[in-house]
This record gives structure tokens, sequence and C-alpha cells, in this order.
């Protein structure tokens, strides 16, 4: 065997409160007085932004739509510390909830698929969990807060999208009007007939009106939903007992406590059992502290004067038709691989031309092969004037085709070659210092912002 | 949705290569389970009784030396003669090798044949490789026939490498008879025990890659030399 690492505790150093995103408009968000709320917090935590390794800004749920996300979320990873990374979107944050929530881990535990639902104020992110890992995501324009309520239960504001959806649906339901507590009892017994629908029947998501994104096609028979696990605000509230009145239902301003019932009822007519964690509002959080940063294989090529390497994006090889054997066809996919790199990231000068190509796992781990991806990938650079190779391989051969790659440029180019990363077309990547010898840490960042 | 025991249990079954829910006949086993064991032990006892094959040798440059175990009956019966090389073979080596190089690779099917003839064509190039990317020079690599572990102290008494490397077919499992390991030894010779030798194991398409594994070799015999030492002391 050889070595290996890997990630075996946390520690909580200091937990914020919780703060609602402030807001200028409905579009957008208020970039100063989100970097006080932060600078205040990391006074309050006695931490530097220069002590901060590395961690991750996430940007979620309706937050992520407004016009200056982008923007906002690179700035704060700048200021947060060195190695901070910025993410965003509903398939991300999806995803993470099902890693804090511990749905994740159960789906190893227990046949079938765990599927975690985290719904917040705007938006219901699933991600279906099998034997440990997420095998697809689902987002709905479902959330507590699409509807707000005044005290009495009059109506002060609607979503876009739920203003529209009601409009379709025969609901006369507008701004100011003093809402039913049927109606909307009626409202969110809907959102969850489709919510509950998608999930455990499988009724294709894109017929769905309230999904947004582009949720995967379902492939092959995915096995029966074991357990459904529900995180987020609305999460939390699923134990509390029924609302009878509309004053009490509007207690925090919004149809969350309604829609908790709904669900909790509608659940029952579908023969699952709703399960909820503690920390079920911070699911997001701390999936996301436990699980940005990956580390590679132990045994990499690594020249440690390019690192750290920060926003590299990635262009995965498409499957070449690999017949057993057929290493030309093996070697044009990486040719094709660089060509798309240089066509979508070459705009600048040909030497600072610098992406990741990634490997998939069904490359078989020969010599032969190995040596021509090197050349392959080698051959390619030069030929785009690039100075430096970065190789991500889902197999453990990166020191192998490393090593070849060094051996055939001579030195000319420096290269970094990881491997057990599993990355995806379109991804970018943060590549850290090596950690007691070989091991890399490589945060993985899926940019989503949804237009 | 409520999982019956069967199912669960072929759940687990498909977490490990280990026999487990095989089910019985009677006080028994299965048929179909007992024709598997004895088809995996037939693969297991083939592997040790099986030669490496000379095209092979041929392909990577690697002649042939004898161990003091002439045929596998007295080598599975002696392990010591594994360990020793007869005279003939050390005048072989003596005349055909250079002496006292940086590194002595070599070859031993050792349990297991198979080991070799599945690994060898990938782990010998990377390992040679690596010996290239971090400067290091070998001598004349070879492969000894019903060799042990313990033949790397005869060789490091004749040849007086600065360190050994052997690559050996390592006793076959009923899950698989392919896994090889590699054996390093900083200044190999008379009396030197296992404490003293560093391994990588469970090479294998498996288990680690024979490319990866031929690709950290030569990193790790860097440190050896570095250190000056392989034994339990070398720090990786």
């Amino acid at each position: 065997m050889l070595p290996g690492f890997k990630i075996t505790g946390r520690k909580l150093l200091y937990e914020s409160p919780m703060y609602s995103t402030p807001l200028l408009s409905d579009r957008e968000i208020d970039h100063l007085a989100l970097h006080a709320i932060l600078a205040g917090e990391y006074e309050r935590a006695a931490l530097q932004p220069e002590d901060v390794d590395t961690g991750a800004v996430i940007i979620t749920g309706e937050t992520a739509v407004k016009h200056n996300a982008d923007q906002i979320v690179h700035h704060l990873a700048r200021f947060a510390g060195k190695f901070v990374v910025a993410q965003a979107g509903g398939d991300l944050e999806a995803v993470l909830a099902g890693k804090g929530s511990g749905a994740e881990a159960r789906s190893q535990e227990i046949a079938g698929q765990v599927v975690n639902v985290d719904i917040g104020g705007g938006t219901a992110n699933c991600a279906f969990f099998a034997g440990g890992s997420c095998t697809r995501t689902i987002n709905f324009h479902i959330g507590g807060r699409l509807i707000r309520l005044g005290a009495q239960g009059e109506v002060l504001k609607l979503f876009p999208v739920i203003e529209e959806w009601l409009r379709r649906e025969g609901y006369g339901l507008a701004e100011g009007d003093l809402a039913e507590l049927e109606q909307l009892k009626e409202i969110t017994g809907k959102w969850s007939v489709m919510l509950l629908d998608t999930i455990l029947n499988s009724r294709d998501p894109k017929g769905c009106p309230l999904v947004y994104g582009q949720p995967e096609e379902v492939t092959g028979t995915a096995e029966p939903v074991s357990e459904l696990w529900v995180s987020g605000g609305v999460g939390l509230l699923l134990e509390q007992p029924g609302t009878r009145s509309l004053t009490e239902a509007a207690r925090f301003g919004d149809i969350g406590p309604l829609l908790a019932e709904s669900l909790v009822q509608t659940a029952a007519n579908y023969s699952i059992k709703l399960r909820t964690t503690p920390e079920a509002q911070r699911a997001t959080v701390i999936g996301a502290g436990v699980h940005t940063t990956t580390l590679s294989g132990s045994t990499v090529f690594v020249d440690s004067t390019l690192l750290p390497l920060r926003n590299i994006p990635v262009v995965k090889l498409s499957r070449p038709e690999l017949a057993e054997g057929d290493l030309p066809g093996l070697a044009s996919a990486v040719e094709k691989a660089y060509a798309e790199g240089k066509r979508r990231f070459g705009t600048g000068e040909p030497a600072d031309l610098l992406f990741a190509v990634a490997l998939p796992g069904f490359i078989p781990a020969t010599y032969p092969v190995i040596r021509r991806i090197a050349s392959a990938a080698t051959e390619a650079s030069l030929r785009n004037g690039m100075k430096v190779i970065i190789l991500i391989c889902e197999n453990d051969i990166a020191k192998a085709v490393g090593n070849v790659i060094h051996l055939l440029t001579l030195g000319e180019q420096r290269c970094i070659c990881l491997d057990q990363i599993v990355v995806r077309h379109g991804d970018y990547i943060d590549i850290g210092f090596p950690l007691d010898g070989d091991c890399i840490p490589v945060a993985v960042k899926t940019l989503v912002f949804q237009p | 949705m409520v999982y019956s025991e069967v199912d669960k249990v072929e759940w687990l079954k498909q977490k490990t290569p280990a026999r487990i829910g095989t089910g019985r006949a009677g006080t028994r086993p299965t048929t179909a389970e007992q024709l598997k064991l004895r088809c995996d032990h037939a693969a297991a006892v083939d592997s040790v009784y099986g030669k490496v094959s000379q095209g092979l040798l041929e392909e990577l440059g690697l002649f042939s030396v004898e161990s003091g175990a002439l045929d596998k009956e007295l080598y599975l019966r002696r392990p010591d003669l594994g360990r020793l090389l007869p005279d003939s073979s050390l005048q072989a080596l003596k005349q055909r090798c250079i002496q006292q190089p940086q590194v002595q690779i070599v070859v031993s099917d050792g349990l297991s044949a198979n080991a070799i003839e599945s690994n060898l064509r990938d782990i010998y190039p990377a390992l040679l490789d690596s010996l290239e990317v971090h400067q290091l020079s070998a001598g004349t690599p070879f492969f000894v026939h019903n060799g042990r572990v313990g033949c790397m102290n005869a060789i490091g008494d004749i040849l007086h490498p600065e360190v050994i490397v052997l690559l050996i077919g390592e006793r076959p499992g009923l899950i698989t008879s392919h896994s090889m390991s590699a054996y390093l030894c900083y200044k190999p010779g008379y009396g030197m025990t296992d404490s003293e030798r560093i391994v990588v194991s469970n090479i294998h398409q498996g288990g680690t890659p024979p490319v990866e594994a031929g690709a950290y070799l030569g990193g790790l015999i860097a440190k050896i030399l570095e250190q000056q030492t392989s034994g339990v002391g070398l720090q990786l």
C-alpha cells in the first residue's frame, strides 16, 4: 500500500448569528452592508483574513439570482482569506446541504436513495444520494418567503415567479390583499404535492412549472427513495404543531410554517417519513465547511514553484470511442480537449494560457496508455504555446503521467498532475500547497449563476 | 419502501469481494459456490506453479538466474534455498552485471508468476522513468527464478548496489492471484532482516496501479539514498 491522507475531523472555532441578506432593491444586494457584517464577524471571531488558509464564500438560493451576485461573491472571497473560493448555484447548494444535514452519510448505511431537500426562503434544492455519492439534483422555486405576510396576514410581497404561477393557477391573490388561511394552505399543499411527486414518483422535473435550472435526466432504473430529509429554515419547522389562525401562520412574516405543515401532511399520503436534523438551518454551511476542500492522491507530480494556483478552468476529456487499446483515439481526445481550452480561454498571450485537462475514470492504467496521454498533452500544449501543463486524473496514475511529461519536455514546460479528484467540465479549481509531502489540497468550484 | 433482508445482503455483497452471503444447500455450500471456490483456488495454485514467459523477460531485456531452489517443490518446502544463489548464478551476475550500481533492479516470480506476467510491463518502464526524473542510475537488471525476498542479501554481497529494488510476486489469495510487491533495501548484504527493508505492497490493477507504484519508487529510492537507510527509521 502507498501512504495516503484524509480529513479526519473538524473543530468549530466560532459561530456567528444568522443575518438576513441585506438588499438595496429586489434585484440588488447591499454590498457595503454585507461587507460590514463580514468584517464585524471576523473581528468578533478575533480572526484576520490572512489567518484563513482555506474556505468558501457560497452564495445561495434567491440571492444567487441578484444581478450583482457574481461580482460580490468574488469580492468577498478576496476579502475573506488567501485561499477562499467563491461558489454559487442551486445544484451545488443542494449537494452541500445534503452533506451537511447528514443525508449523504446516511446513504452509505441504508439501501435505496436518501434525498435531502433544503428548503429556504426562495428555493428548494434536492440532492439524491446513493451509496455515499450524489446521483442528481433538482431545484424548485418553492420556499417560505416567496409570499411575505404582515402581522395580520396581509400579503406584503409576492415573488414574480410565484405571482405568475398563481395567476396561471387561477388565484386572484395580489399584494395588499388580506390572505385567507385556507387558500394559503391550498397553495402550499400544491407545492408539496409537486415537490414530492417529482422526488418520489420520478415525475419528469422538466414538466414541473416551478423547477429551474437544468435537472439531469433520470437514467436507467434508479433505486427507490428510502428516506427524505428536509433541511433549511423550513426543515426546522417540521415538528411544530399545526396552525389554526392566520396570524399564527404569519408569525415569521411569511408562509414558511404553512409550507412545513403541508409537507408533513402530504408526505403521509406517500407513506414516507420526513426526517430533519437539529442543525437543519445551517446544513449548507456545515456541508461547505467540511466538503469544499478535497485532497489529491498521495502520489502526484507537482512543480511546487507554480503553487498556489487559483481559478483554473477545467476542460474534461470527452469519452473517446476507446476500444480496447485504441491509443490514437485517446490521443485525439486529448488534443481535442486542448483545442477546446484554447478556443474558450485563449484570449490573452499564449504563454499565459492556463487551464486544466481532466481525464475521466474509465481510462485504463497501463504504461502505453499513460505514455500516450503524456505525449499527446505535451504536444498539444506546446503547439498552443502553453508553458504549464495541468492534468487532473480520476485514476491513481498522476505521478506516472507527470514523470513522462517531465522527461518529454526536459523541464521546458512545467507540470502539475493530480489524481483521485473528480471534476466536471466547466468547473474551476484552486490548487494549494502540498500537505506533508505530496498530497495536495484542491478546492473544486462549480460556478453556476442562473441567468 | 421497506427493504427485505435479502436486498440488504445483496447490497452488502456489492461492497466487498469477500465471500459473504453465499448461501448453503443443507449443511454444505451451494454447488455454484463450491465450484467458484475451487476455480479460484486452482488459479492460485496455477499462479504458484506457473512460469514467467521467456518472451516477457526478453521484451524487457532481463536475463535469468536460478535461486538455490531448482524446482518448485523444493522451493515450497525449503524457503531458505530461495534466499540463496548457487555458484553458477553468482558467476553469471559477476560476469554480466555492472558492479556497485546506484540502483539494482531485480525481478522474481516468487509465489506468483501471474503477478509478474500481469504487472511487469506497466511497473518496469514507469520505474525507469521515475529513476530518470530523480537522476538516478540503474545497473543491469535481471530475473531470479524461484526467488524469495531474502535473495536481496545474496545479490547485495555480489554486486554491492547502494539500493536494491526487488519486484516479486506475492502469495496468491482467493480474490486475486495478480498481486506483487516492491521490496527495497539500502546496501543489502548478509544478515539483513525485514526491519531493514521497506515494501510497497498490493500492486495490481485492483490495488495500487502498477504504473503509479513504479512512478512512486524513484522518489522513495531518492529518500533512502538521502537518509542512508531503508529500515523502520526511514522518514517518508
